[in-house]
């Protein structure tokens, strides 16, 4: 379905220039389920941006169904979000001045679709998310949950073939998340919708059939590709790496890193590098000394949880 | 409808902003209209003020008047025309012959005697003939001949001749000697056959009717201008004598603004024959096929006859001055340039709500563009609720111009107009009383076509201000938008 090859987004000018992904590849199936996680700041958010076509890559090809969607217009762009797409955001995103059936109604005011073809289809949809009985509340009366899952009923009006989910349950407590994401998995596996979902939460990445992992811009882990899991770290090597991490969000990730703050990521290096991806161990293996940033890789491929905090 | 749906919905969300676009257009859209009334209502004011002027149906008028004198001063009584050419003279002589009474004619000194003598003043006359040829002319749609006299009623005691050349004519010096009473009035005769071209119009008829059509009936009828009715405490339906003929007076004439002093209106025919002046006239007042026309028939005429002096309505009107025509200036210069100010301004200040409503909605239109919406469709929708604001404020503003043309109508500034003051050569459009100065209340007329004008023109402007924020928000890139942080 998708395929990324060497994908570059850089914000800005040379002077200041904000490197967002540096030569990410990756491949995703029809009808597949995908977590990508990875720290704040690491490039989820623009991975997904790309996907669906609402924003364009610097360098590299982004193609959906072999179109390489930098070579479409902004009117085929737009046409691919309204068919093909369905987007889910963290924020949600409603519109709070329309209830729950007219939020829903939007992509399809968007299409040639009869108004009594409109007004079946957000009914059906809203009784699929359960909220049949929520149709005329607007977002301000609904719960956290009940407005993502307004958003998720919106994302499928117009039966998009994947859905982008970005943090779907940042915004929720954990059981409300718990129900959203339960909802994402039933359309994947239900109605076999690809579903490609951002999350920073270590416990969805676990749980996801196919999860990828980003650290600085680049692809660290792809467990499923891969063929094999993380392994747990030598503790004492995590917690030292993720000290060196921490000073690195103070120092600067371009910062080299300082003798002793190296010899902890060799070793946690050591310990598990045979077990990070290809582009990960050329990242860090390419050059002599070490900055602060690499250190921030090898930790986000070691432990999810060991954030660069930024 | 899902779009106008949305559209109420934001803007009744953003009520304050609304209200706030809304009556910027509408304050300028008011302006609009108000000055537009205004302007209205100072045309319709001054066109009844100069109605007397220019409203008789004549757009140009022949005259032959004295020429004057290549030191640019003016014939003047006293100067007994020492500054006319000889040529001239004799012909002012020939027109005022019959001033020149002979004391013999009259009786015996110390006989009682009253006789009217008819003379032109500064006027010369020319043939009758020439209103034909005038109406002849391309482009003119009728003409009349008209003859305006001084006319002198003399009543007294034959004085005895004075020594010396000239003391046996009746003149001012055998005036001042003997015991003789003079009352001069103003006569024109006029054509019945072209009364809108008259020397008095039927419109100016303020009480009984205008003189009979056929001209055998109008010849026993008299117009008397009011003042001079009242001078002399006549009526309509009384009788009164002029050159030895009794008259019925069957109308009495308002005054109209500016023109010569005219007493007495009787047919021309009449005139002609009681003043001695068969087949003249010392005035030809034509209409012009089209308004467009009058300033080429007027060249073509004076062009046509040596001597003749062609004055247009317009040009009349152009002498008219005072508060009025000072208001009607101040509509069209500033208060032209005021309303278009505050409209820009009102455009601009939609305008800059608009960009900053978009600003303040940069992620939702975000949202609508990573949905699947088009361009074009979040100009729509921008422009919709630009363009419902447009309609709120065109309402508004008409309602407030409306509003407050009624309030300049009601408290109805009285504005004043007044016009040179005539004298030699005397100004042929209107004649009776001279009037130099008339008033009248000011109105501000609103018609159903300004009220669409002032909802048309806040339309356009909230179009305009939802065309600017529509494009800017289409230019939105989705991932720039939905990383907006609100």
């Amino acid at each position: 379905m998708f395929q990324l090859r060497d994908v570059t987004r850089t914000y800005g000018d040379t002077s200041a220039a904000v490197h967002a992904l540096r030569g990410v590849d990756l491949d995703i199936d029809d009808g597949e389920m995908l977590v990508i996680a990875g720290p704040s700041g690491s490039g989820k958010t623009t991975v997904l941006q790309l996907l669906g076509g609402l924003d364009r890559a610097t360098a590299g090809r982004v193609c959906f169904e072999g179109q390489d969607l930098g070579e479409l217009g902004d009117g085929e762009l737009t046409r691919l979000r309204r068919e093909a797409f369905g987007f889910v955001f963290q924020q949600f995103n409603l519109i709070p001045t329309l209830t729950a059936a007219e939020n829903v109604e939007v992509p399809l005011a968007a299409t040639d679709a009869p108004r009594a073809e409109r007004e079946h289809r957000v009914a059906e949809l809203l009784e699929n998310v359960g909220l049949g009985d929520r149709t005329h509340h607007l977002p301000g009366q609904l719960s956290g949950g009940e407005q993502q899952r307004v958003a998720i009923a919106r994302a499928l009006a117009n039966r998009p073939r994947v859905i982008l989910a970005d943090e779907p349950t940042g915004n929720l407590d954990s059981s409300t998340g718990a129900e959203v994401l339960d909802a994402l998995r039933r359309l994947n596996r239900d109605e076999g919708r690809a579903v490609v979902l951002i999350s920073h939460d270590p416990s969805i990445g676990e749980g996801a059939p196919r999860l990828v992992r980003l650290a600085d811009g680049r692809v660290v882990a792809d467990r499923s590709r891969e063929g094999t899991d993380v392994p747990p770290a030598p503790r004492d090597a995590v917690r030292a790496l993720a000290e060196v991490v921490a000073r690195g969000a103070e120092r600067g990730w371009g910062q080299p890193l300082g003798e002793d703050d190296e010899s902890s990521v060799r070793r946690a290096l050591d310990a598990v590098g045979h077990t990070l991806p290809d582009s990960a161990r050329q990242a860090v293996g390419a050059r002599g000394s070490l900055t602060y940033g690499d250190a921030a890789l090898v930790a986000a491929a070691i432990e999810p949880r060991v954030d660069r905090g930024d | 409808m899902f779009f106008v749906h949305y559209a109420l919905a934001e803007l009744r969300r953003r009520r304050g902003r609304t209200l706030l676009t809304a009556l910027g257009l509408a304050v300028g859209v008011a302006l609009v209209a108000i000055v537009t009334a205004l302007a209205a209502g100072l045309d319709r004011a001054q066109e009844d003020v100069l109605a007397p002027l220019t409203g008789l149906g004549t757009d140009l008028s022949v005259e032959r008047p004295v020429r004057i004198t290549q030191d640019g001063s003016r014939f003047t009584p006293s100067a007994g025309g020492a500054n006319l050419t000889g040529e001239e003279r004799d012909l002012l002589l020939e027109e005022n012959r019959a001033a020149m009474i002979e004391l013999d004619d009259l009786g015996e000194p110390g006989d009682r005697f009253e006789t009217d003598v008819f003379i032109s003043g500064t006027q010369l006359s020319f043939p009758a003939a020439r209103v034909a040829q005038v109406a002849r002319r391309e482009g003119v749609v009728a003409a009349a001949g008209g003859l305006t006299l001084s006319a002198v009623h003399l009543e007294g005691d034959v004085p005895e001749a004075a020594p010396g050349p000239g003391g046996d004519r009746l003149g001012p010096s055998a005036v001042l000697r003997g015991n003789i009473d003079f009352e001069p009035a103003t006569i024109s005769g006029v054509d019945v056959a072209h009364p809108e071209l008259g020397a008095v119009a039927p419109s100016q008829i303020s009480n009984g009717r205008y003189l009979s059509e056929r001209r055998a009936a109008a010849r026993a009828e008299v117009i008397l201008a009011q003042a001079y009715a009242q001078r002399k405490n006549l009526r309509v339906g009384d009788s009164v004598s002029v050159g030895g003929e009794e008259f019925e007076i069957v109308g009495l004439s308002e005054p109209p603004l500016g023109g010569q002093a005219t007493d007495i209106f009787v047919e021309l025919g009449r005139l002609q024959e009681a003043a001695g002046r068969e087949g003249r006239v010392n005035v030809v007042r034509a209409r012009a096929e089209d308004a467009s026309d009058v300033p080429a028939v007027a060249e073509d005429i004076a062009a046509t006859f040596p001597g003749s002096q062609v004055t247009t309505a317009s040009e009349l009107a152009d002498g008219v001055s005072g508060s009025l025509v000072d208001a009607d200036n101040l509509a069209r210069s500033l208060g032209t340039a005021l309303a278009i100010i505050a409209m820009a301004a009102a455009v601009l200040v939609a305008c800059l709500l608009t960009l900053s409503s978009v600003a303040k909605r940069t992620r939702e239109l975000g949202t609508l563009k990573a949905l699947g919406w088009s361009g074009w469709a979040v100009v729509r929708q921008v422009a919709g609720e630009s363009l419902a604001q447009g309609v709120l404020g065109g309402l508004i503003g008409a309602a407030l111009g409306v509003a407050g043309a009624a309030v300049i109508t009601a408290v109805g500034p009285t504005l004043s107009a007044s016009a040179p003051p005539s004298g030699p050569p005397p100004l042929a459009f209107g004649q009776g009383e001279v009037q130099t100065s008339a008033e009248g209340a000011l109105e501000a007329p609103i018609d159903i076509r300004l009220v669409l004008l002032a909802i048309g023109l806040a339309i356009a402007g909230g179009l305009i201000a939802g065309a600017v924020g529509g494009l800017r928000a289409a230019r939105l890139r989705p991932a720039d938008a939905l990383r907006h942080i609100e």
